[in-house]
């Protein structure tokens, strides 16, 4: 019973981190039909300026209580997003789609070896803040009080993106963006606005997963988001890319069966990390809209 | 000319549906058109024209019904297999290789009859070279034929709009098809242009020994073009006749209130 | 722009490409083919071009032989490398320029092609002093292999492998290429830290025999351009191409989309399988780490700066690679200016490319060559637009 309730921890909290990440794909797939490369590498990018702000270093002048801290982190890898569709992206728009690919590629590579260059090649230990390692007992079980804080933050953020992206206007716009560009633009939809601001939502989510990730494992390295990166990619794509609540769900589902193969196999551990690699082939194979995902037009 | 006569059928729907999400953009649509004729298919813009193009050439999915295409059932094939069984198409808005030379779009038009012979490519062997030749010189005799012989080398993207028409239909007809399907083969020309486009199609029906099937938006170069008319409204048929019929339908006055009959 | 060799007989009417398809055979001017990329063509000036090339081919065997026997060993093992990234980058470029699909491949295949035939060209006792975690897997403990049967193992083995990842992806959706095989390069990774049986895990196999040389590589480049032009210049070649230009178009001409790309994918893999086999055997290891997601990178970056499409682009940006990136290795190291010591910056090499690869993305699309192929004569550099 314990066993199960801490391996339902585990899955909560890792699910939550791929599910956020897993939005910013798919909101980004939604408007562009890009697969962007470079949103594991906004994720690191949101870890390393909430640590600067954290501790004072390079960005700061002084160190940031960590609520100030982690939401000028957020904002910031918001802006970056919003600066990276600008420069790398939307000049490419109307350029064949392997030149927007090659250019993601390209994007993500930058923001990895800047990191290396600006930040050390060396992971930096990442802070506990708010003593948030604290222990809690559940029944017979210790649980750090952050495992617990991780679904509750992914919840709130949850839905507040639910809420932009099906209730608010800006949200429908993205949609009928993603339906169709062309039909959505002579409505007089401001396609360069929400692409702007998709970029910046999609960012904002990988900052906060980046942030709660570091808090996890209590280090930042500037290679940090690339697994976490192409599982989410394939979190989304089992949801049902171009779905929202498909994203959330395939971050939570991906992140339910690692946690049962390492309970279940714990020899074949060291493969965890391929897991989501066959899911990947088997969507494909077995149902290539996802669960939740509809046929998009070409 | 068609052997058998009129009363063969090149193309048989029968109860075809095609749904998109839960809307039907073509329901239980029957059609027959027979060998050798030219049959028009008009409507208002959204009846269902392209999708219906698109389930006979295989690249929608239909929901339920069936397509026969020289009696052969088409079910579970792909566009390619399609296009195997003898039917050529051509797309609303062009699709043209556009890079490449307009000599090279009509080679690869003859796709479905080259066998692709690798291994000789590799080695460059005579035989190979030789059968490289022989397409080249189809190739130009089909471009000449049609008056784009002097443009082989450009890159096709690079010709004047109504000439990249006229080679997306020659590359249709480079697979030697025996039905080739045509949407809005006219769309954007002027009058005179449109004229010649009629006296052209007719030509190429008689030399290819073909069936016609075309969408078209101008409703007077359909009357004057086809033998046979289908109009189709909200993904259903409202009436098929031959153009005189069809003109006096009320039912496609009433389909076309707002535009010009 | 660099500008065509001024090497053509005089006196020609048409273009040519080095190898035209039937040599010296005199057919009338109509059946002339003028197939842009990579032209067919007949007459005399088709025999004069492919006697061309295969002089300039002996010529540079006979060079890359003498320099082998040569005190330029530093110099030798660059042109090795840049050989064996030829290799690489025009098989890669078959998928990605010719074929028009993103794919992030080449580290799976090339790691899956060097494991392979390292694990078949060790030595029995070399591989019982190699495998100090775990014995070797029987039959392997006792295996030992040739060179060329073992590169083509490693070759037909990546093949194999790419028909598997290639199956799914090309069936349903083509954009998740670049993931898939993203994901793939992974995998291979993970498997060779943790197959230990078979790879000896994260410490690698070291001691292979040095069997790769400078010529062994070149005459390998060559088998890989003679096949892939001569795809590229058949039905084959056409029908990968038009999947570029327009999937749909492709489909209504009948062409087998799915078929297609697979087949670019495989043949691909093959020489790239073949590639990894070959660096392994120049710089006699393989590790889980040698051939990480930067491997890709670099071939990337090789075919971008070449134009995406062009074989001769390819060919020429992996010379151009293999010897920038030993220049630029300056910046990584502490340099003394004006009597002052600056320390090097480690991987300020990889932020230069990556800047690199995104400024010719928005602004130099097309790369050094375009879509252009190399030819005798002057006329036929046009290549397609």
């Amino acid at each position: 019973m314990d066993l199960i309730l801490q391996q339902l921890i585990n899955l909560l909290s890792l699910g939550s981190l791929y599910a956020l990440v897993a939005i910013g794909y798919t909101l980004v797939y939604g408007v562009l039909r890009l697969i962007n490369f470079a949103h594991g590498d906004v994720l690191m990018l949101g870890a390393y300026l909430a640590l600067f702000l954290l501790t004072g270093m390079h960005l700061s002048p002084v160190p940031l209580p960590w609520p100030l801290a982690f939401a000028g982190a957020v904002a910031l890898t918001a802006l970056a997003g919003v600066a990276l569709e600008r420069v790398a992206y939307r000049p490419l728009r109307s350029a064949p789609r392997l030149s927007l690919l090659i250019t993601a590629i390209g994007a993500s590579l930058f923001l990895e070896n800047f990191g290396i260059v600006a930040f050390g090649g060396r992971p930096l230990a990442f802070p506990d803040v708010g003593n948030l390692d604290r222990v809690v007992q559940l029944g017979a079980l210790s649980v750090p009080i952050l495992s617990l804080w991780i679904p509750g933050v992914t919840a709130l953020t949850l839905g507040v993106t639910f809420w932009i992206v099906y209730r608010s206007k800006v949200g429908m716009a993205m949609r009928a963006i993603s339906r169709d560009r062309e039909t959505a633009q002579l409505m007089g939809v401001d396609t360069n606005r929400v692409i702007s601001l998709t970029f910046g939502l999609g960012s904002a989510l990988a900052a906060v997963g980046g942030i709660m990730w570091s808090l996890k494992f209590a280090q930042v390295n500037p290679l940090m988001g690339v697994l976490p990166g192409i599982k989410a990619f394939v979190a989304a794509v089992l949801g049902g890319i171009g779905s929202v609540a498909g994203a959330a769900l395939g971050g939570f589902l991906l992140g339910g069966l690692e946690v049962l193969f390492v309970a279940f196999l714990p020899d074949w551990s060291g493969y965890r990390d391929a897991l989501a690699f066959f899911i990947l082939i088997a969507i494909l194979l077995l149902r290539p809209t996802g669960i939740m995902g509809e046929e998009l037009p070409e | 000319m068609a052997r058998g006569g009129l009363t063969e059928t090149a193309i048989r729907l029968t109860g075809v549906t095609v749904r998109f999400g839960g809307l039907a953009a073509v329901s239980a649509m029957d059609l027959a058109v027979g060998a050798g004729s030219i049959h028009g298919l008009i409507g208002p813009n959204g009846a269902g024209k392209t999708t219906l193009f698109n389930a006979v050439s295989g690249f929608v999915h239909r929901d339920a019904g069936r397509i026969e295409i020289l009696s052969v059932d088409t079910a579970g094939r792909g566009a390619h297999e399609v296009a195997a069984l003898g039917v050529g198409r051509t797309f609303q808005n062009i699709r043209l290789f556009g890079e490449l030379s307009v000599l090279e779009n009509v080679l690869i038009g003859f796709h479905l009859r080259t066998r692709a012979m690798p291994v000789s490519a590799i080695l460059r062997l005579p035989g190979f070279g030789r059968r490289e030749a022989e397409l080249v010189t189809d190739a130009r005799a089909l471009l000449s034929e049609v008056g784009l012989g002097a443009e082989a080398e450009k890159p096709a993207h690079t010709l004047p709009y109504g000439h990249q028409r006229k080679l997306e239909i020659v590359r249709a007809l480079a697979s030697r098809p025996k039905v080739l399907l045509l949407d809005e083969p006219a769309a954007g020309m002027n009058t005179r242009e449109k004229e010649e486009l009629r006296a052209f199609l007719r030509g190429v029906r008689e030399r290819h020994n073909l069936t016609l099937l075309v969408i078209e938006h101008d409703v007077k170069l359909v009357l004057g073009l086809c033998e046979r008319i289908t109009v189709m409204d909200h993904g259903e048929r409202i009436s098929e006749g031959d153009p005189e019929t069809v003109r006096r339908d009320p039912k496609v006055i009433e389909a076309y209130l707002g535009e010009a009959v | 722009m660099t500008r065509p060799p001024e090497t053509g007989p005089p006196g020609r009417t048409s273009s040519s490409d080095s190898g035209a398809v039937s040599g010296g055979r005199v057919t009338p001017p109509a059946a002339e083919a003028q197939i842009s990329d990579f032209r067919s063509q007949k007459g005399s000036g088709a025999f004069v071009s492919r006697a061309f090339t295969v002089v300039s081919i002996a010529a540079l065997y006979y060079l890359s032989h003498r320099l082998s026997g040569t005190e330029a060993t530093y110099l030798v093992h660059v042109l090795t490398v840049g050989t064996i990234y030829a290799v690489l980058a025009t098989s890669y470029n078959l998928v990605n320029g010719i074929t028009g699909q993103f794919s992030l491949q080449p580290n799976a295949f090339a790691a899956i092609g060097a494991y392979t035939a390292a694990i078949l060209t060790l030595s029995p006792e070399e591989k019982a002093m190699t495998f100090i975690l775990e014995p070797i897997l029987p039959p392997f403990d006792r295996i030992q292999l040739p060179f060329l049967p073992a590169l083509l193992a490693g070759g037909g083995m990546a093949a194999a492998f790419a028909v598997l990842v290639g199956l799914p992806v090309f069936r349903v959706r083509g954009d998740y290429l670049a993931i898939v095989t993203l994901g793939f390069g992974e995998i291979v990774r993970i498997v060779a830290t943790n197959a230990i049986g078979l790879t000896n895990g994260a410490l690698g196999l070291k001691g292979l025999p040095p069997y790769t040389t400078l010529t062994g590589a070149f005459v390998w480049l060559v088998v890989t351009l003679v096949v892939i032009t001569g795809l590229l210049r058949s039905p084959v070649g056409r029908a990968w191409r038009s999947i570029r230009e327009d999937e749909q178009a492709a489909r209504a001409a009948g062409i087998n989309v799915f078929r297609y790309k697979l087949s670019a994918f495989v043949v691909s893999a093959f020489f790239q399988g073949v590639g990894g086999a070959l660096l392994a055997h120049l710089l006699t290891t393989v590790d889980p780490k040698q051939f990480n997601f930067f491997f890709t990178f670099n071939l990337l970056i090789i075919i971008v700066v070449g134009g995406l499409g062009s074989m001769t682009g390819a060919v020429v940006g992996s010379f151009l690679f293999a010897g920038g990136s030993e220049l630029l290795r300056v910046v990584e190291e502490p340099i003394t200016i004006a009597g002052r010591e600056f320390e090097g910056i480690p991987g300020l090499r990889m932020v230069i490319f990556s800047a690199l690869l995104i400024v010719i993305m928005l602004f130099f699309r097309r790369g050094l060559f375009g879509r252009r192929e190399f030819s005798w004569s002057i006329r036929g550099w046009r290549g397609a637009a």
